[in-house]
């Protein structure tokens, strides 16, 4: 925990822009961990009565892990989306757990219970949008890949563009056609109990 | 549900394509591409139905960006800032930008460095931050941290800070390029601990210490930059930020010396700056990352004692770390001087060990021979005892202190307890283990005596060797060998709590005692007599003691031979009392003696060395032998520099007599130099006896030559920094008086007078020495009296 892989990660997301791919695993794993332990810092409270967006999970995940000056403004944009991709799992892990526990489980999960309260109106189930997600992986993975930066990971439409390597027009188009198959897909399988797109707010 | 890809993709085109047109023209549009019941119609019909029903569905990140704190574009370096014009972009952070830049007017040429908030940050916080970070620097004036110059608002709003520009290099990088030793590297990073030191005592926590905010310049200055995320602690009437003190700002931090504490969002402390220093440390000294590494030899192990330092720095509770930067810095310098450090926290071995090296390790003579008998009290105490012991007694006591060291030291199953706990627990058990066994217990206290005496605790020693008395007394009657033993370290203790009247009183049954023949009995004689010596060397009566310091050199030489620390000390002593009593010539053989029995014990190469080399000097020059005083004062300057660094504040002693020589010789330039670099040391190293010690003998030679010029301004700055500490004493007002003296000889004839008039009262209040006072009644009475 005191050592950290800062340089490690620096050097790996250099390596990973230059088209390394196996470095991306190792990106990811170590990110993980770290992401991880913030957003426990972040929802354990301090910050009562925001939303995660003032917390700035991701962002300030990536200044903490990475040296600015040795990355180039592109290879950011690819941080942060390996970041929301993290984050993203991070955030489904937790409500997974928390629904085991509610369900018979007897930890306590304060955890996520602070974390729905703060969920406001305009955001679905986790758990069904991670299930959704996974189909749209299938079917799109390009598109899920950019909700997850754009819902997760909060990205621009510049930072999301040059991620995949697209114009900023373009990214915002395909957003709206993923944001029609998402509601779809979660109004069609609201009769399953992982809710509908207004299930999260009960 | 998914959709050959063919068809997705068609659903994709026709529904973004359709997104284009009015709402009413969809349909037909749809129309005139599928066909009806199509199921990429069909698809397509849902999305727009879920576009126009769902605007805002999944439209807030869960997790987003502020705008604030975002590292995007690079900003457009501007041209100028008021009347600076901006050279390169020299920096940037995540909120903010560094510029080299040059003032226009060219009032100063030199370069400063302008900060500014990067382009797109316009928050209210950041103008603020700013504003704060700028009282801070304006508070901090310290010539380790960088000094803020000016600041203001562009036209566009934008807040900046003019500061000083720093042309230097990160610590890390500077230590490495110039291969600098261990020793070099830590003597530079405990200026830096003085640095954070001067933040801390001003209630600011700097909260972003990193190679990158510590620059040295080519003289070898830290400097200490970017308060651009400071915490304040409690409330700050110098620096009159408003009651929000408690304020840190979420900022990038740099995780590899961010605590803790900073990276998890709970409260920040001093503690917060400790462990980046640690971190810091561990970098400069251990390699622990980077290039160090590759300069080691293999076969060298990283110092243990450093190792544990870096660990005690960064531990992950902030209670765990040192208590304060100061601790750590002190820490370091334990280390440099060969003295356990704390942060072992006391395993017995570790510390009889480290103290077996050491061995002595003091600054002035007089305290450097306390230092050689509290040592040899243990090794003689242990070794006298022993032998004089009875087969069964001996066995006990060794089983005793095997159980302390197998629980203490660093091999035991439990490392981490300190000695203290060990022998605390052990203690416990003394009366029950060995309650048959009264001369073991004694025994047993004796050392344990002996021990907390070395070990720095003396009132612990006076509580154990007060049962060591009583059970030796019952058990072998007054004045026994054993109760001698006793008396040589409770007296050492008492003198270790400067209470020298009881020490020498406390030794007064021990000198009558009489030895036995045998290496034994000399042993302890030798001791008795070398702490009787010391003893009256602190109540200043050399002459008292001629007999006995001849005395302990001369058993000492003929019982224990030259190798043993017992024969060094009787020989300095011996030297020591014969300066004092005005015999140099045979004070200087001895002293020559004494060096060399040193160097043979201790290595050349021992700072302890130094020290003797200076006194010897000194003889030397009161002898009239200059140019073998001239040499010894080098070779105790350069040994000096060697152990401690250019900046060693000891430095100042064998400079300020070299200077004097030079001033003798008449070469007064570079005596100048010579007492000017003294007096910069010692004010760089904080020390007030030395800042006061070192400024009376500048001001003596201005005085001398009737002219302040060269020197006045370090004059007044030793005032200025002996201030708080020196106000009671009476060297601070004689340097006082001093300035009063010089500037009346400049021809400031107002402010002599009152400069003078406030020392003499000062002086007479403080009933400071009659030539003193004397000497500035004098003085004022010739301004007065022309």
């Amino acid at each position: 925990m005191i050592e950290s892989p800062q340089e490690d990660l620096t050097r790996l997301l250099i390596a990973w822009s230059d088209g390394d791919a196996a470095a991306f695993d190792r990106l990811a794993g170590l990110v993980y961990d770290r992401l991880s332990r913030l957003a426990s810092a972040y929802l354990r409270g301090e910050r009562e009565g925001h939303t995660f967006d003032t917390g700035a999970l991701v962002h300030e995940a990536f200044l903490r892990l990475i040296q600015q000056d040795r990355v180039r403004w592109r290879d950011r944009a690819h941080f942060f989306a390996i970041s929301a991709t993290m984050m993203r799992r991070i955030l489904v892990d937790r409500a997974r757990r928390s629904d085991a526990a509610k369900r018979g489980g007897s930890v306590s999960v304060a955890l996520f219970e602070d974390l729905r309260t703060r969920v406001p109106a305009s955001h679905p189930d986790l758990l069904a949008l991670d299930d959704a997600l996974h189909d749209l992986e299938v079917q799109d993975a390009e598109l899920a890949r950019l909700v997850v930066m754009r819902y997760f990971g909060g990205l621009t439409k510049d930072e999301i563009a040059a991620v995949l390597n697209t114009s900023a027009s373009t990214v915002a188009r395909r957003w709206r056609t993923a944001r029609a198959w998402l509601y779809t897909y979660l109004a069609t399988s609201s009769a399953k109990p992982s809710g509908s797109p207004s299930g999260g707010n009960g | 549900m998914t959709m050959p890809a063919d068809r997705w993709q068609l659903a994709n085109r026709l529904f973004e394509e359709a997104l284009e047109l009015p709402d009413g023209a969809r349909a037909a549009f749809l129309l005139t591409r599928c066909q009806v019941g199509h199921d990429v119609r069909a698809t397509v019909e849902r999305w727009l139905d879920a576009d126009a029903e769902a605007a805002n569905f999944l439209d807030k990140p869960l997790v987003a960006l502020p705008r604030a704190t975002r590292a995007t574009v690079p900003t457009e370096m501007p041209e100028r800032i008021g009347p600076y014009r901006l050279i390169e972009e020299i920096g940037r952070g995540g909120m903010s930008v560094v510029y080299r830049a040059i003032r226009d007017d060219q009032v100063f040429d030199r370069d400063v460095a302008i900060k500014r908030v990067a382009a797109g940050v316009m928050s209210a916080e950041a103008h603020r931050r700013f504003d704060i970070e700028r009282r801070v620097l304006a508070t901090l004036d310290h010539p380790w941290i960088a000094s803020v110059h000016d600041g203001g608002t562009t036209r566009d709003g934008t807040p900046y800070l003019v500061m000083e520009h720093v042309n230097g290099e990160p610590i890390d990088r500077h230590c490495d390029r110039l291969g600098l030793h261990t020793w070099q590297r830590i003597v530079l990073f405990r200026k830096v601990c003085q640095a954070v030191q001067v933040c801390h005592r001003n209630l600011i926590v700097h909260c972003d210490l990193k190679p990158g905010n510590i620059l040295v310049t080519q003289d070898g200055t830290p400097k200490l930059l970017d308060f651009g995320i400071v915490k304040l602690l409690g409330h700050d009437r110098a620096s009159g930020v408003s009651s929000e003190s408690e304020t840190v700002w979420p900022r990038p931090l740099t995780p590899r010396y961010a605590s803790p504490e900073q990276r998890e969002g709970r409260a920040i402390s001093t503690a917060s700056d400790v462990y980046a220093l640690g971190t810091l440390l561990g970098e400069l000294v251990l390699g622990r990352k980077g290039p160090v590494e590759n300069n080691r030899s293999p076969h060298q192990r990283p110092p243990v004692d450093l190792e544990a330092i870096v660990d005690r720095a960064t531990m992950v509770e902030p209670a765990a770390r040192y208590g304060s930067v100061e601790q750590l810095s002190d820490d370091l310098r334990r280390h440099l001087e060969g003295f356990p450090v704390r942060a072992r926290g006391g395993g017995i071995v570790y510390r009889l060990g480290r103290t077996l090296r050491r061995n002595a390790a003091l600054v002035s003579t007089v305290l450097a021979v306390t230092a050689l008998l509290a040592v040899s009290s243990i090794r003689t105490a242990s070794l006298a005892d022993r032998l004089a012991m009875e087969k069964e007694k001996l066995e006990s006591v060794e089983s005793f202190f095997r159980k302390i060291f197998e629980n203490a030291g660093p091999t035991g199953e439990n490392a981490e307890l300190t000695l203290r706990q060990a022998v605390d627990t052990e203690r416990e058990l003394i009366d029950d283990s060995f309650r048959d066994q009264p001369d073991a217990r004694g025994a047993i206290h004796a050392i344990l005596g002996a021990i907390y005496v070395d070990f720095g605790d003396p009132e612990q020693a006076l509580v154990l060797t007060d049962e060591a008395l009583t059970l030796n007394r019952d058990r072998y009657g007054a004045g026994s060998r054993e109760e001698v033993g006793v008396l040589v370290t409770r007296s050492a203790a008492l003198r270790e709590l400067r209470r020298h009247d009881e020490a020498a009183a406390t030794l007064q049954p021990a000198l009558a005692w009489k030895p036995e023949s045998g290496t034994t009995d000399m042993a302890l004689r030798v001791r008795v007599l070398n702490t009787h010596v010391l003893n009256r060397c602190y109540l200043e009566r050399y002459e008292s003691v001629e007999r006995e310091s001849t005395q302990a050199l001369d058993l000492a030489t003929r019982y224990l031979g030259p190798r043993t620390l017992e024969t060094a000390a009787a020989t300095v002593q011996r030297a020591l009392i014969l300066r004092m009593t005005g015999n140099d010539a045979e004070a200087e053989a001895l002293y020559r003696k004494g060096l060399e029995l040193f160097a043979q014990n201790q290595g050349e190469s021992h700072p302890y060395r130094a020290t003797l080399l200076n006194n010897l000097a000194l003889i030397q020059r009161d002898l009239g032998d200059r140019s073998a005083a001239r040499a010894n004062l080098e070779a105790a300057d350069a040994q000096y520099v060697v152990a401690f660094g250019r900046n060693a504040r000891q430095r100042a002693r064998p400079l300020l007599a070299l200077a004097q020589h030079l001033a003798q010789d008449g070469l007064d330039e570079e005596a100048l130099v010579h007492f000017r670099t003294a007096v910069e040391i010692s004010l760089a190293s904080g020390a007030t006896d030395y800042i006061i010690r070192s400024a009376q003998d500048l001001a003596a030679f201005l005085i001398e030559r009737g002219n302040c010029a060269g020197g006045e301004d370090l004059v007044r700055a030793s005032l200025d920094a002996g201030r708080e500490a020196a106000l009671d004493s009476w060297r601070y007002h004689a340097l006082a008086s001093q300035l009063g003296v010089c500037l009346g000889q400049t021809g400031n004839i107002r402010e002599a007078r009152l400069q003078l008039t406030a020392s003499l009262e000062a002086l007479r209040r403080l009933e400071a020495k009659g030539e003193v006072i004397a000497t500035t009644e004098a003085y004022l009475a010739a301004l007065d009296d022309p």
